[in-house]
């Protein structure tokens, strides 16, 4: 026997002979306190939370020393809910006995799974809140903290009973009925879910936990008999066919497939989702940037970016102006050297709208020296490619000369004799199109006939055939006017 | 039939992991047995004057 004054040890006696304490009341306490245990032990053996409480919160009362019935104190306050209470317990219980490693056992596991420690923690967190909602008359509010309370920790007990309460306020006692059976499922005894089964259930006079013993019995033996009689079903069938495997085996797979698209395509698509988000915010960070150390924000990178952009396109119209100029000053010079198709065919081109009058002067005094004679010229040169089947160069030459007439007695011919070369390099619908412009636009021409001629020929299909004849006849001048 | 106001009452808030720290501080862990003595030592002793008064 160990003194539990001087921590004496001696063999019997009533007295300590180390200090004289008389430990015939530390004897009756310490039975008493384990007495105490007992029961709470057996009560929550019987899964009667309450009770155990009840008795192993005495037995801790009367021997602060009594550890086991600490640590079961913790053990069935965790099995209520009342994580925190737990701790409570076996953070004493660790301290007052150094040796018992149980309650140090507890914590640890605890420690490890700390996120499930604050869910529990949590759940703790909204049943409070959901008091307070009772109190101020929030019912509906209370209930949705109270679910949320018990799916984060679904053996709170307390939180139960409160929904229960919370949904006999309502007048919902159907409601009611489930969370009080939960209840009375995790503490058989809980005398607040009794009172509230009685209250919903007026009547009835059997205990729910007597009925939910017999009830598990006869489940038991159902599920017993069930499974007989489905393993001689299944023994039977599996001689005959053995279809049920292959049946299991595909509602497998299609399970299987089912829960890796709900949950990896849901991931996937997250990942795809957060990708876009930052290169979103990455965007917009660059255009809320502001330049605060000095380099240069967006904005104002666009606003420069356009301005440069004005600059070069003034520059790019001032060297344009400038080639223009030069090209009529070159044209001026040409006409001075007596080359006026050359002087012609350098200013055709040249739009004069942003010209200075001193420049337009120029242009029309080398315009009006030079387009008519240079396109009587080009005409003859392209007549002259025409006749020596270099129809390439005659069209060319033609189409010059066209650009560059002034006196249109003779715009008919021209328009003649690009038909001809288009009919030499096989562009038949292009020929048809000179040959009608002749007529409609120029009846009078010198070429009307034979543009007549040709035309018809074209369109009976004879053209390609005629059109080294014509071009010989052409040649020796048999129809030239 | 009950009171649902009564019935409210008797739930009271439940500790919370962050208090659990107080309430071992300021629970009072003298046992019975502890108590006993503590009566019978005060039992033994002479009362003072101030007892007395």
């Amino acid at each position: 026997m160990k003194c539990p004054v001087c921590s004496y040890i001696f063999k019997s006696g009533n007295v300590c002979p180390g200090c004289g304490t008389d430990i015939v009341l530390y004897n009756k306490t310490r039975n008493i306190s384990d007495k105490l245990y007992n029961s709470g032990l057996k009560c929550a053996g019987e899964r009667d939370l309450t009770g155990a409480i009840e008795y192993l919160s005495r037995s801790v009362m009367v021997n602060k020393f009594n550890t086991k019935a600490r640590n079961l104190l913790g053990l069935v306050y965790f099995e209520k809910g009342l994580v925190a209470n737990a701790l409570r317990e076996w953070v004493v219980s660790s301290n007052l006995d150094k040796k018992d490693k149980t309650a140090s056992e507890y914590l640890e596991k605890l420690q490890k799974n700390a996120r499930e420690l604050e869910k529990m923690n949590d759940a703790i967190r909204l049943y409070n809140l959901a008091i307070q909602y009772m109190n101020q008359h929030s019912e509906d509010l209370a209930l949705i903290q109270l679910k949320k309370a018990v799916s984060y920790n679904p053996k709170f007990v307390d939180a139960y009973n409160l929904a229960a309460l919370c949904n006999m306020a309502n007048g919902n006692n159907t409601a009611a009925e489930p969370f009080v059976k939960r209840v009375l499922y995790l503490d058989k005894k809980n005398p607040t879910a009794l009172r509230y089964l009685q209250e919903i259930t007026p009547g009835s006079k059997v205990t729910p936990a007597a009925d939910l013993n017999t009830k598990t019995e006869d489940t038991v033996d159902e599920i017993k008999a069930r499974r007989k009689r489905r393993m001689s079903y299944k023994n039977l069938e599996k001689g005959i066919i053995g279809k049920p495997e292959i049946i299991s085996f595909a509602g497998g797979v299609i399970c299987t497939a089912a829960v890796l698209f709900a949950l990896v395509f849901p991931t996937m698509l997250e990942n795809k989702s957060k990708e876009i988000y930052d290169l979103k915010t990455t965007l917009e960070n660059y255009q809320s940037y502001n330049g605060a150390d000095g380099t240069v924000s967006y904005d104002e990178l666009v606003s420069e970016n356009a301005d440069l952009k004005s600059e070069v396109d003034k520059y790019k119209n001032a060297v344009a102006l400038q080639t223009k100029i030069g090209n009529i000053n070159k044209a001026y010079a040409l006409l001075a050297n007596g080359k006026n198709k050359e002087a012609a065919l350098l200013i055709k081109d040249i739009d004069i709208s942003d010209l200075s009058d001193e420049d337009i002067a120029i242009y029309d005094t080398v315009r009006e020296s030079t387009f008519a004679s240079a396109a009587e010229d080009l005409f003859s040169e392209g007549k002259m490619y025409y006749l020596a089947g270099n129809y390439e160069n005659a069209k060319t030459t033609l189409n010059e000369c066209l650009d560059l007439i002034t006196d249109e007695s003779y715009t008919g011919e021209v328009l003649y004799y690009l038909g001809k070369t288009s009919e030499g390099l096989g562009e038949t619908a292009t020929a048809i199109s000179y040959y009608e412009k002749v007529l409609s636009d120029y009846p009078n021409s010198a070429q009307a006939v034979n543009a007549q001629n040709s035309l018809d020929n074209l369109r009976s299909g004879t053209g390609t055939q005629n059109s080294s004849q014509t071009s010989s006849q052409t040649s020796n001048g048999d129809n030239e006017q | 039939m009950f009171s649902f106001k009564d019935e409210l009452k008797k739930y009271e808030p439940a500790m919370l992991i962050e208090d659990m720290e107080d309430s071992i501080y300021s629970e009072d862990f003298r046992d019975m047995f502890e108590l006993m003595q503590y009566i019978a030592n005060n039992k033994s002793k002479p009362r003072t004057s101030r007892d007395k008064e």
